[in-house]
């Protein structure tokens, strides 16, 4: 379905020293520095799946979208989606993917939005018939029609957005890129916002390529998950085989009655004491909570407790930082 | 070639001010072919002045331009910020307008003046005290301009969108003004009406002083009605700041 | 997509831009007021220069009006379909040509869709406006033959400069800033205003060359005016080089944005 091999993207910078020399003495003899936004990454990516493409700001996740999406040519690799390579037959392409950026409108501010909708509709000459059905799918999974006939300026910022990923989708696409498509959004808009996204793919059955820096989206909808970092892909796999590997610590919280020292039972790691409050980490399969209850009950009153599961930001803390050490 | 990237503000300058020599060039030879190889023929004196009028002219004309800076202000919410100063709003702006000019008169003005005189090959003589008088004229006359160009400004304030008439602003001044033609080349009721307008003070006024055509003596009377024009645009425009802060609408986040 | 289609497409887009640009109504009329107003005002000086000198060199006053209204009648059609792209160096620059790429046409048939300006018309009218004030000092007969044929040159004169315009526009993907690029076209374009031929030989070869402005009002007012510099070649040949100029030059610079295309660098996220 999409396969990359071996996909590099460099970019060239030149670089200029201060001041009116620096100037003339780069204008002769300019300053090259290569940066390596992607660096050899290879992928396959099922009919249907939900990936999430996680990475700090500039790790390179935005250009490898770009890339498959046919704007920017890879330095060297190959892409190829459903069989066509992206930046050879950009327009062929086009047809078949769906692209929403976070912080770029393809919408009109000044009209409504049923304008910016009916626009796509002719440059992707969709019939008029399914292009009403769509709307009625994109409605009911987005309740859009409550403001359709808004000028765009004048929708919330989830309207906006709401807007925007109909928008990406509208013309049926089978492979839907979205870079960073929560970003400034409130919790309430965004769990509706990654749930509709959710209810396109099982519908649609159309692949989807999420790229974020924020772990919460891609937790709650993307099985598998790619860590991209300086250009690299460092680590590729399922959620639950990271949790495997990284998320086998639990944490729990207790509150005293007193601001006093316990002691604690092996297997179990005291985090933090602040005055009344612990935290303590654990693995659930050398202990478990209750002993570490029962063994600080004995030394003390407890007034509160509770157990967290590790998040996949946490995960993703241990995993960088246990590649840190390895890297030492 | 994504060096030059890095040289971006001193290359458009050097071509903004290769395409100010170009466009003025373009001015000055139609007037240059037009008063001494036409049909209509004028003695060789006559022509000499009216080029060395059209080469001052066109070269003050670049101190005639006014950034629309209440439009932008107003648009961005910006001009919150001038609510909170002390400084009186338009002096501030017409503070701004004189450093951007004096600027202009160094970086562009005075590079083009040589630049046409040296291509056409006229010389520049002046008179000390005419050129002082012209001077004053100047500064006052720009005053008075800065004014006028407020005014149509602070309409934004009420009105938002002034491309029209900022156009039809800058057609007016810049005929007016006798930076496209000399006056006294327009026909008489065309040049009844640009001789009651401020804007000659700017560029038609200063420029027949530095030329010898008017004596110092024979510019004062003018002054008075400069100064009629300064009273009255400056009470228009105080009047209209005053109103615009009752206007103002600066949305929040 | 076909051809048929793409071209369905940009109509399409150019019929939203229009109605984004007519939703502030009054304040597009006082915009192609205050443009009329600008023009005609400038004009005023031309018109008092020639009254004064009854020519500029061996150029009558009405070949001289006319030059000039189909200089402003040429500068129309380049503002009404391309002006947007002089600010194409900004969208590269921000990423917006990000959304151009990713749709299933031609991406400088889009980016032109987008680039529509309908205040174009407001230099078409101030020139149409001295044409026909000033047509009987013209020695031209206008026949509907004729005036379609002028129309045409006049399109055609108005596409070479929308072919300069996208030219600069490409060179935003190599240079990040054309500002200064598209203001000494301004000033080279001052020259089409007049008679070319009061300048000197090296701007001639300029205008017939690297910036083919020449076409835009010297051809055609040539083969109108009957001038005799123009009897080197038949006037059929002149004509087919006028009408044929702006698909020419068109292509050209079509074929430059293509090549230009491949360098898009993007802005990253």
């Amino acid at each position: 379905m999409i396969d990359i091999h071996e996909l590099r993207k460099d970019y060239t910078i030149y670089e200029r020293e201060k001041g009116f020399a620096g100037m003339i003495k780069s204008f002769i003899k300019p300053r090259r520095r290569i940066i390596n936004a992607v660096q050899g990454i290879s992928l396959k990516i099922e009919k249907g799946e939900i990936i999430g493409l996680i990475g700090p700001n500039g790790a390179g996740k935005s250009t490898i979208i770009k890339i498959m999406a046919g704007i920017l040519v890879p330095t060297s690799g190959k892409v190829r989606i459903n069989g066509i390579v992206p930046y050879k037959n950009r327009k062929e392409n086009a047809k078949q993917i769906g692209v929403m950026f976070g912080n770029r409108t393809q919408l009109w501010p000044n009209l409504p939005l049923s304008d910016s909708l009916d626009l796509l509709r002719k440059i992707y000459d969709i019939p008029i018939d399914q292009y009403k059905k769509r709307l009625s799918f994109f409605d009911d999974v987005l309740g859009i029609h409550a403001f359709t006939n808004n000028p765009v300026r004048n929708l919330s910022l989830g309207q906006r957005m709401r807007g925007e990923i109909t928008a990406a989708m509208i013309h049926n696409p089978e492979v839907i890129f979205l870079d960073e498509p929560t970003i400034g959004l409130d919790v309430v808009v965004k769990d509706d916002m990654l749930r509709a996204i959710k209810e396109i793919n099982r519908e649609k059955k159309a692949t989807i390529i999420l790229a974020s820096h924020i772990t919460g989206d891609i937790e709650n909808i993307c099985g598998r998950i790619v860590i991209i970092d300086f250009g690299k892909m460092v680590f590729e796999g399922e959620q639950r085989k990271l949790r495997g590997l990284y998320g086998s610590e639990s944490i729990l919280t207790v509150e005293l009655e007193r601001d006093m020292i316990v002691g604690l039972p092996p297997n179990c790691k005291l985090k933090k004491q602040n005055q009344k409050h612990l935290t303590i980490a654990f693995n659930k399969h050398n202990i478990a909570a209750w002993r570490i209850l029962q063994y600080i009950a004995d030394q003390a009153e407890i007034k509160d407790f509770y157990i967290k599961q590790p998040h996949l930001e946490d995960l993703i803390k241990d995993f960088y930082f246990t590649m840190q050490e390895r890297t030492k | 070639m994504k060096l030059l990237d890095e040289l971006q503000y001193r290359v458009d300058f050097v071509f903004r001010l290769l395409t100010g020599f170009l466009s003025s060039y373009v001015f000055v030879k139609v007037w240059e072919v037009a008063s001494t190889s036409s049909i209509i023929v004028v003695s060789h004196a006559e022509a000499a002045s009216i080029l060395s009028y059209v080469i001052m002219a066109r070269s003050f004309a670049l101190l005639l331009d006014w950034q629309y800076q209440v439009a932008i202000l107003n648009e961005t919410g910006d001009i919150a910020r001038y609510l909170l100063y002390p400084a009186n709003f338009q002096m501030a702006l017409y503070a701004q307008h004189l450093g951007r000019h004096v600027a202009t008169v160094f970086t562009r003005v005075i590079p083009t003046l040589i630049f046409l005189l040296a291509v056409f090959g006229i010389p520049f003589t002046v008179r000390w005290d005419s050129l002082l008088f012209a001077l004053f004229y100047f500064a006052i006359g720009g005053f008075v301009l800065t004014q006028a160009y407020l005014i149509v400004d602070m309409w934004s304030i009420w009105i938002i969108n002034i491309f029209g008439p900022t156009y039809v602003m800058h057609g007016l001044v810049s005929l007016s003004s006798g930076s496209l033609i000399p006056l006294w080349l327009l026909p008489e009721p065309i040049r009844t009406i640009c001789y009651w307008l401020p804007f000659r003070y700017m560029i038609d006024t200063p420029v027949n002083l530095i030329m010898g055509k008017v004596t110092v003596m024979e510019s004062v009377q003018p002054l008075i009605g400069l100064t009629a024009w300064a009273a009255i645009l400056c009470f228009t425009t105080t009047l209209m700041w005053k109103l615009a802060q009752r206007r103002l609408v600066v949305y929040g986040g | 997509m076909n051809p048929i289609q793409e071209f369905r497409a940009y109509f399409s887009i150019v019929a939203v831009v229009i109605k984004n640009r007519l939703i502030g109504f009054i304040v597009f009329f006082s915009t192609v007021f205050g443009l009329i107003s600008l023009y005609l005002t400038t004009f005023v000086s031309l018109w008092a220069m020639l009254e004064k000198f009854g020519s500029i060199g061996s150029w009558d006053r009405g070949s001289v009006i006319f030059i000039y209204a189909l200089a402003l009648m040429s500068y129309g059609v380049r503002v009404l379909f391309s002006f947007g792209m002089v600010f194409f160096d900004e969208d590269v620059r921000r990423g917006h040509f990000d959304i151009t790429a990713i749709r299933p046409m031609s991406s400088l048939l889009y980016q032109l869709g987008l680039s529509f300006q309908l205040s174009g018309i407001s230099h078409i009218m101030a020139g149409l406006f001295i044409f026909l004030f000033f047509q009987e000092s013209f020695s031209i007969d206008m026949s509907p033959l004729n005036i379609v044929v002028l129309a045409l040159a006049v399109f055609s004169s108005g596409l070479v400069q929308v072919a300069i315009t996208i030219v600069i526009a490409t060179v935003s993907f190599f240079l990040v800033n054309t500002r200064g690029l598209n203001a000494f076209y301004i000033g080279m374009r001052e020259f089409t205003f007049y008679p070319v031929t009061i300048f000197n030989k090296f701007v001639i070869i300029i205008l017939f060359t690297i910036l083919p402005l020449a076409f835009t009002t010297y051809v055609p007012a040539g083969i109108f005016l009957d001038r005799p510099e123009f009897e080197i070649l038949p006037q059929p040949v002149w004509m087919f080089l006028s009408l044929s100029a702006g698909p020419f030059f068109l292509f050209l610079a079509s074929r430059f944005w293509y090549f230009g295309v491949r360098f898009y660098q993007g802005t990253g996220n």
